[in-house]
């Protein structure tokens, strides 16, 4: 036993450490790290890496560059390369589909070398030197992948149209060659509103002509869109602020966005068409924010931008139903709009709300709280003294930057300085929001600090954002325009708080996690149980029980993930009925067959009120609490309810559909190594107390008397009930007669003697029940016994689970013993206060009573 | 100034209510007088202040106005944690909203702080097109009430559902206009008059939190000067 124990919690240790349900407790996988990195779609997986000297080789200029060595890795349908040293030095992902020819070179330094030529006409040499046999290896996967991708390449020509860059550097060409053909000028593509409708901010001021002469330079040379080869140019470019036209571009390339527009190309139209017509909660919700995201900017009042908007949120959560729409994304959507096609938009929204900011807008929005919660902590770690004076506050001040993160601080600054922000957010991720609030709260540490209420403090922030363009005091270099308030926030976010890095912060996540949900959990708990219809059987405990078995047979992560299924479906409704009656558990009925069970079936739809085929909540609180009356008539109602046909009879049928249900549930009682019941036990207890000796032969005896008395009670149902039924239907005019019992008012108000059709009616069901013992107590006690709703615990996460999984397989016959004994405690305890640990009073009773 | 004299109590106000019936239109009516045709929706909350001078004293509201939509309500306990005064909206021509109101006053009751005042303010009155200030009569027909209307959405919510409400609960009622301005301040005047002095915390410099109002709660138990 000690060694048990010992081994048990062990086991219980090394679960409690791991994983906590949440998205961030658990490990990434070798794969998710390696998308994540390069900002890959699914399922890309890293199948090869050689190390290799890599040779960047300008378009258009001699066959030499400057070298890189790093990691050359092949991927299904990429080609990836870091540089060893700093990955800013050099890397990229290119598409295969982009590769024009590969032609293998001599080498005289290395093992072989690879000349790769891509589309835009600039080239890679690759220098081989790891391993010959990993080489060839490598090489020759290389070569079966860009086989595979190539029915893909000639969409790859035409995807390249789509970009700004593409543009830029063929209206250059055309410039440089033909500038009189006016038949062959390109043309630029498609774009965002702010090309009809302008763009935020001044464009002289920021400077956007001399930015876009710098990445058309940029672009020329190191590839652009899909064949971007990055170099530090190109990290320094989009730290000065992207101009108006490639900004939506170079947004979709930084988030990797534009990899799932390549891979596919119809996606969102069909999207749209599918679901045209369509009602939702999240239509329904889009809608009422239509008319208020940015409605300072032009584009808003017109309905061409309105429609845009409509369709990318509405695409948008028909994509992702367990998201859906939530207020802020129709903020976010609305700037990606100004500068992207909606194409581009709806990519580039799936990617920030799915993999950059996961959970953040999601039904509970528990990203969004884990977030200022790890905020909160980095203060404390970084900037211990206003931390303090902050936990001081009425409400933290995290509360005040939750709109900040949520909103990519486009609603708290100025628009041009919120989209200067997203540049380097859709680069580097979600720690750029962290380092941003971070430099907020301490350029203005002091002024917060000496605040006397939350009021200035707020006012103090506001005005802050206000007044982000102006001097921040500190001196100019000589000949340049003054610092800006904006400026010293992006150095102070980016250089003193460079020691903020992912790790960090995906590890206040990790340890975080937990207790957020936990809080959601708990709180959405309450707020649902508070909200349910009142139960008349149930007490709360049970409804909580209630609730807990049934979000865990919803789901399978924790509900406080916010997951989208807040419904039973019928294959969870089997899960929750194992869960709470006992005659379900797998011990007495196969899944299968529970799946093909009539009364089940029935039971789903009668519960299912608004013929949903779900069950919410609140039907199955309903209906339990309907099972569980233990009264006698009430009870006896509920199960004739499921059976008779809208005329209020069972027929033939229905007898034999409520017989077999009956057995189902009387499965326990009447299997062979099952429960006794409270007869049965009593039995026992009296031969216990006779003869000791035979206690064993006598509850073999005792059960095998048990599983017959119960099978005759149903057949025995069968028949009176079907030649009653026959009777109903010849004497219906003196039907009342029959009802010896008084049953009050209900027999009265059913007499309708006139248009009763042949089949069992309630008083004459109600009748032939209680002319059997075993069915008379299956309806007043055994059918509430057998549900199993004494437990108290709360939610079971994946941990408890796993629990219970070392528990069971170490104590099953301890804990199935102690079950049998638990039913049949209870089932005592309702009759008449039988108590079976003090012996002595109940085998004294039991004798009393005979 | 007169309000220099008088002492000054602050109050710590939260609006509740389903999004877009109105809730930042109210404050930005009472704080700013003014109002906008598409006001954008509140992300997680927004704070304000503004003072409300009465006979005798001035109570300085602390409005913290937070976003509708169902799954902002997680956050909802954060911003009325130790509140003293709720204003619970709901729009007149959308029946789901006054549903999404009385779950809104249930929670309050239940997890906010035990003796919170809470108004009931069912907005947009000018949608129903009925003259303002003029309470419907006991029973309008809906039929009547839509003719009366033309063009406009119509009531759709009465007076007498939300005043019962009102009643059963224990809530100030109003029904106001955010757009016309109509009831705004008289909202903000009537929970001001039942602040009591005793529990409203006082702006005294340095010295805020939410823990006030309950340290002097406890205070005052031992104080046997407290009126009980
Ligand atoms: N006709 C009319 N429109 C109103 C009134 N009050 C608000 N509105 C409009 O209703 C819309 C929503 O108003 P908001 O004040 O933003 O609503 P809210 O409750 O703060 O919404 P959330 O922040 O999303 O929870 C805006 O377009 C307002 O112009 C009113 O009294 N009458
Ligand atoms: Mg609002």
């Amino acid at each position: 036993m000690s060694l048990f124990a010992n081994l048990r919690a062990r086991a219980v240790q090394l679960f409690d450490n791991s994983d906590t349900g949440g998205i961030y407790s658990r490990e990434q996988t070798k794969d998710e790290l390696f998308r994540a990195k390069y900002k890959l779609p699914e399922p890309e997986t890293p199948m090869q890496t050689v190390p290799v000297q890599l040779v960047a080789i300008e378009s258009g200029g001699p066959m030499t560059g400057p070298t890189f060595e790093g990691d050359l890795t092949l991927s299904e349908s990429f080609l990836l390369f870091e540089c060893h040293k700093n990955a800013r030095a050099c890397c990229f992902a290119l598409p295969l589909v982009v590769v024009r020819r590969v032609e293998r070179l001599p080498s005289r330094n290395y093992l072989f070398a690879l000349q790769i030529e891509l589309y835009p006409g600039h080239a890679i040499i690759v220098n081989f030197n790891g391993l010959i046999s990993g080489c060839e290896e490598f090489c020759a996967m290389f070569k079966q992948n860009l086989r595979t991708n190539l029915p893909l390449a000639k969409q790859a020509r035409k995807f390249s149209t789509t970009f700004y860059s593409e543009y830029m550097v063929d209206f250059l060409e055309w410039k440089r060659t033909t500038p009189n053909d006016e038949a062959s000028k390109p043309q630029p593509p498609e774009g965002g509103l702010g090309r009809t409708f302008g763009f935020p901010g001044d464009a002289k001021k920021l400077r956007d002509r001399a930015k876009v002469r710098l990445w058309a330079e940029y672009f020329q040379s190191h590839g652009r869109n899909i064949t971007l080869i990055c170099q530090p140019g190109f990290y320094k470019l989009i730290r000065v602020g992207l101009p108006n036209r490639l900004r939506g571009e170079i947004w979709e390339e930084c988030s990797g966005a534009v990899y799932h527009r390549l891979r596919s190309p119809n996606f969102y139209e069909s999207m749209l068409l599918e679901y045209t017509g369509q009602a939702s909660l999240a239509i329904e919700e889009i809608e009422k924010d239509l008319n208020r995201s940015l409605p300072e900017y032009q584009g808003y009042q017109s309905p061409e931008g309105i429609d845009k908007l409509r369709r990318v949120l509405t695409a948008y959560s028909w994509k992702n139903p367990e998201v859906g729409y939530c207020q802020a994304m129709n903020i976010v959507a609305a700037a990606l709009l100004i500068y992207q096609t909606e194409e581009q938009a709806f990519w580039t929204l799936n990617i920030l709300c799915n993999n950059m900011l996961p959970g953040y807008y999601s039904r509970t929005m528990y990203g969004t709280l884990l977030d200022q919660k790890v905020l909160e902590k980095l203060m404390e770690r970084t900037m211990p003294m206003l931390y303090v004076h902050m936990q001081k506050r009425e409400v933290p001040l995290s509360v005040v930057s939750l709109p900040w993160f949520l909103s990519l601080f486009i609603n708290a600054m100025p628009l041009v300085y919120a989209f200067r922000i997203m540049d380097i957010f859709f680069l580097e991720g979600s720690r750029v929001l962290f380092q941003v609030a971070l430099a907020i709260f301490k350029v203005n540490g002091e002024v917060i600090l000496a605040a006397e209420d939350n009021t200035k403090i707020v006012e103090v922030l506001r005005n802050y954002f206000d007044t982000l363009d102006q001097p921040c005091g500190f001196p100019a270099r000589p000949g340049k325009p003054p610092v800006t308030k904006f400026q010293e926030l992006m150095v102070i976010a980016f250089r003193e708080f460079s020691v903020i890095t992912d790790k960090m912060i995906r590890g206040y996540r990790a340890k975080n996690e937990s207790q957020i949900l936990t809080e959601i959990e708990t709180f959405a708990k309450r707020t649902q149980l508070r909200n349910l219809p009142k139960t008349s059987h149930l007490t709360v405990d049970q409804t909580s029980l209630i609730y807990d078995k049934f979000y865990a047979s919803v789901q399978e992560q924790r509900p406080g993930l916010g997951g989208h299924t807040q419904n039973l479906s019928f294959s969870q409704f089997l899960t929750f009925l194992s869960g709470i009656c006992l005659s379900m558990q797998p011990k007495y009925i196969s899944r299968k067959e529970l799946e093909r069970n009539d009364f089940i079936r029935r039971l789903f739809k009668n519960w299912d009120h608004k013929s949903r085929d779900e069950l919410s909540l609140a039907d199955v609180v309903a209906g339990v609490d309907g099972l569980y009356s233990g009264n006698l008539m009430d009870a006896m109602n509920c199960f004739f309810e499921l059976f008779a046909k809208e005329n209020n009879v069972i027929d033939e049928n229905g007898i034999l559909a409520m017989s077999e249900a009956m057995l189902l549930f009387m499965r326990p009682f009447s299997q062979q190594d099952g429960l006794l019941d409270r007869k049965s036990q009593l039995e026992l207890n009296k031969v216990t107390i006779e003869d000791p000796d035979r206690m064993a032969a006598a509850q073999d005896e005792i059960r095998q008397q048990q599983s017959v008395r119960y099978l005759s009670a149903v057949s025995g149902f069968i028949q009176r009930a079907a030649a009653q039924a026959k009777l109903d239907g010849e004497t219906v005019n003196v039907t009342h007669h029959m009802d010896l019992i008084d049953f009050n008012e209900e027999s009265d108000t059913e007499e309708k003697p006139e248009t009763r059709p042949a089949g069992l009616s309630l008083p004459s069901f109600r009748m032939v029940v209680l002319a059997d013992e075993t069915l008379e107590d299956f309806f007043s006690e055994t059918l509430r016994a057998l549900m199993d709703l004494a437990g108290g615990a709360s939610y079971r996460s994946p941990v408890l689970a796993l629990r219970s999984v070392v528990d069971g397989l170490i104590s099953d016959g301890y804990r199935m013993a102690g079950e049998v004994r638990r039913r049949i405690d209870e089932l005592d305890k309702s009759m008449d206060g039988l108590d079976l640990d003090t012996n002595v009073t109940s085998s004294d009773r039991s004798l009393l009573e005979d | 100034m007169e309000s220099s004299v008088k002492p000054t109590t602050s109050v710590k106000l939260v609006l509740l209510g389903e999004a877009a019936v109105g809730k930042s239109s109210l404050v930005l009516r009472f704080v700013s007088d003014d109002f906008q045709e598409n006001k954008e929706p509140t992300i997680g909350a927004a704070f304000l202040t503004q003072k409300c001078t009465l006979a005798n004293r001035v109570v300085k509201f602390e409005i913290w106005d937070t976003a509708g939509q169902e799954r902002f309500a997680s956050l909802a306990p954060m911003y009325y944690r130790n509140a003293q005064s709720a204003v619970v909206v709901y729009d007149v021509t959308k029946p789901a909203s006054f549903i999404r109101a009385r779950h809104w006053v249930n929670e309050l009751k239940s997890q906010g702080s035990p003796n919170i005042i809470i108004a009931l303010v069912g907005n947009k009155l000018d949608l129903t097109g009925e003259q303002e200030g003029q309470e419907p009569g006991p029973v309008v027909s809906r039929d009547e009430a839509a003719a009366a209307t033309g063009d406009l959405p119509g009531r759709k919510v009465s007076y007498q559902e939300g005043e019962k409400l009102a009643q059963e609960e224990g809530l100030l009622f109003f029904e106001a206009s955010a757009k016309t301005g109509f009831n705004v301040r008289k909202i903000f005047l009537a929970i001001a008059n039942k602040i009591p002095l005793e529990t409203a915390k006082p702006s005294t410099t340095g010295q805020i939190g939410g823990e006030r109002p309950l340290e002097l709660n406890q205070a005052s138990t031992q104080d046997t000067s407290c009126q009980c």
